[in-house]
């Protein structure tokens, strides 16, 4: 008895449904990479089509490529293909679904696009309103002066 | 699709953690400079778990100065929270400066590793010497990974890195060759070493108490190019992977132990050494993958006047007839003893599929091997002519 209840489990499919409606059928063993999901499942051992509400559908069929995929040669191209919009659209993502080696990629992958440029540039690409007073700014610059020099014209 | 990232500040609804996660993979510098992006990064900078002092070149005493005002309030600033990781890349232009400056780095380096530090990077260099390595890092008992170059390494005498899993030391100068055994011997769990261009000021040999005291059982690469200082291989029989300046680590009557794990290989300054070669041989009983070189990987090797020519092994080491898959020959001349490795070799290795033979000029020989019976039905004999800049002198 409770080997066929280990070999069914092993080819069980579960649906995940993105927050724009498309729906994933994946394994569970994929499903379990993401944390978040697996517990749910641990809660609600019968489900078989659980909610993703923070991910786009188009955003959850990259994870799933990536859980599928992933080794140190996927890894190493698979952040080539994004722009800073969609990667940090993943990133919030994997931070959700609690996917470790994602997110790790992810970060790196991000600082890799911020890295030798100026605040200026780093706050177009993040979409970041600088709430700072002029002085604030100017305080903050004049108290670590080593860190605002000699940073790449964009 | 992607309407939403474009008008939101997306980021900035990560955890810190997260944030803090992604500057630590960036120079310290860029980290601080975040403060000013928003008030919400205003303060992030102060828990990135790392320090990264990358590409500093100090030449002049003001610039000096403000580059040592700058690290210390860094880590002065900062909170709690432990540095994993930390690169410090910094050459002084003037010796002076360095003499000045580098106390400083011992002691940044000094309060780090007592925290928890995991992976370190060091090139720290000055014009006219090389800075000798803060030996603080020696018993760091957190550190993973280690890759430092450009050192003198001494005054220690002992070393405990029980962590340490990759080593990379470059370009650095040790006392002796009881010094690097030492280093390594503080190593227990290594997987990967990485020791190129490491010169040994005395060219003493090991005693055989000092080679057996080392076991690096848990060893899967071992790349040795550039050292030729005496270095027991025993201590290297579990490896999958190694490259070494065979000829020069090995002293007579060092035992030459079986490398049941080898299957890729690269030996380097064999020196015609042909005995030696095939000894090694004899004990890779599993070497899939192998280059030969009689000199360095800059040039072809001199040849003693008293080094023998190949004679055939009265057994075909097992590795050539069972297992040897790709075999190349680097700095070919033609010598009568490469000419008969090369056909033995094309002879009786069974599963060959390349033989691969570098020389600088078009070989005369190339008709010879060509035309030489090859026991491998699938093998490809490639002949592979370049010029290469560094010479070394050949006196043949």
């Amino acid at each position: 008895m409770a080997e066929e209840k280990s070999q069914a489990s092993s080819s069980k499919m579960l649906t995940l449904k993105a927050s724009d409606g498309v729906l994933f059928e994946v394994e569970l063993n994929i499903a379990k990479e993401m944390k978040t999901v697996q517990a749910y499942i641990d809660d609600c051992e019968d489900i078989e089509t659980i909610p993703i509400p923070n991910v786009l559908g188009k955003h959850l069929a990259i994870v799933i490529e990536y859980i599928k995929k992933t080794n140190e040669e996927y890894d190493a191209e698979f952040e080539k293909q994004w722009n800073m919009d969609d990667l940090q659209l993943l990133l919030l993502a994997a931070n959700y679904l609690n996917i470790s080696g994602l997110q790790e990629c992810l970060c790196k992958a991000i600082a890799k696009r911020i890295e030798n440029k100026s605040p200026e540039y780093v706050r177009k690409v993040f979409n970041i309103e600088n709430d700072h007073s002029p002085e604030e700014e100017a305080k903050l610059r004049k108290e670590y002066k080593w860190a605002f020099e000699g940073v790449d014209k964009d | 699709m992607s309407s939403i990232a474009n008008d939101h500040d997306v980021i900035s609804s990560l955890p810190d953690t997260v944030l803090c996660h992604i500057l630590s993979f960036i120079p310290t510098t860029e980290a601080v400079a975040t403060s000013v992006l928003s008030k919400r990064w205003t303060h992030l900078w102060r828990s990135v778990p790392s320090l990264n002092i990358c590409d500093v070149n100090l030449d002049d005493l003001e610039d000096y100065c403000r580059f040592n005002d700058f690290v210390y309030s860094v880590l002065l600033a900062r909170n709690n929270t432990s540095i994993k990781s930390s690169i410090f890349n910094i050459w002084y232009d003037d010796p002076h400066l360095g003499r000045l400056g580098f106390p400083n780095v011992i002691k940044w380096i000094n309060s780090i590793v007592q925290r928890g530090l995991e992976r370190l990077e060091m090139c720290v260099g000055m014009v006219e010497d090389n800075l000798q390595l803060p030996i603080s890092i020696l018993s760091c008992r957190t550190l993973v990974v280690l890759d430092v170059s450009g050192f003198t390494v001494k005054g220690f005498s002992s070393v405990r890195l029980p962590s340490l899993k990759i080593l990379r030391v470059q370009d650095s100068i040790f006392l002796n060759a009881r010094d690097l055994l030492l280093l390594l011997t503080g190593c227990p769990i290594l997987e990967d070493l990485y020791a190129c261009n490491l010169q040994s000021q005395s060219e003493d040999s090991l005693s055989y108490q000092e080679c057996e005291s080392l076991s690096l059982s848990k060893l899967i690469k071992a790349q040795m190019p550039h050292t030729f200082c005496h270095f027991p291989l025993k201590a290297l029989r579990n490896v999958n992977e190694l490259c070494i300046e065979i000829n020069k680590v090995y002293r007579c009557f060092d035992e030459i132990p079986t490398f049941h794990n080898l299957t890729k290989s690269k030996l380097h300054s064999i020196n015609y050494n042909w005995n030696l070669l095939v000894q090694v041989l004899n004990h890779c009983p599993n070497l899939q993958h192998i280059e030969l070189s009689q000199g360095t990987d800059y040039g072809g090797g001199k040849r003693d006047n008293d080094q023998e020519n190949w004679v055939d092994p009265i057994s075909v080491p097992q590795c050539i007839s069972l297992h040897l898959k790709t075999c190349t020959l680097w700095y070919f001349r033609g010598q009568q003893g490469e000419l008969q490795l090369a056909k033995y070799i094309l002879n009786h290795a069974r599963v060959l599929q390349t033989m691969k033979i570098c020389c600088r000029d078009s070989l005369k020989k190339e008709r010879e091997l060509s035309l030489c019976s090859k026991v491998s039905p699938t093998c490809e004999l490639i002949f592979h002519v370049f010029r290469f800049h560094k010479e070394e002198s050949l006196s043949d």
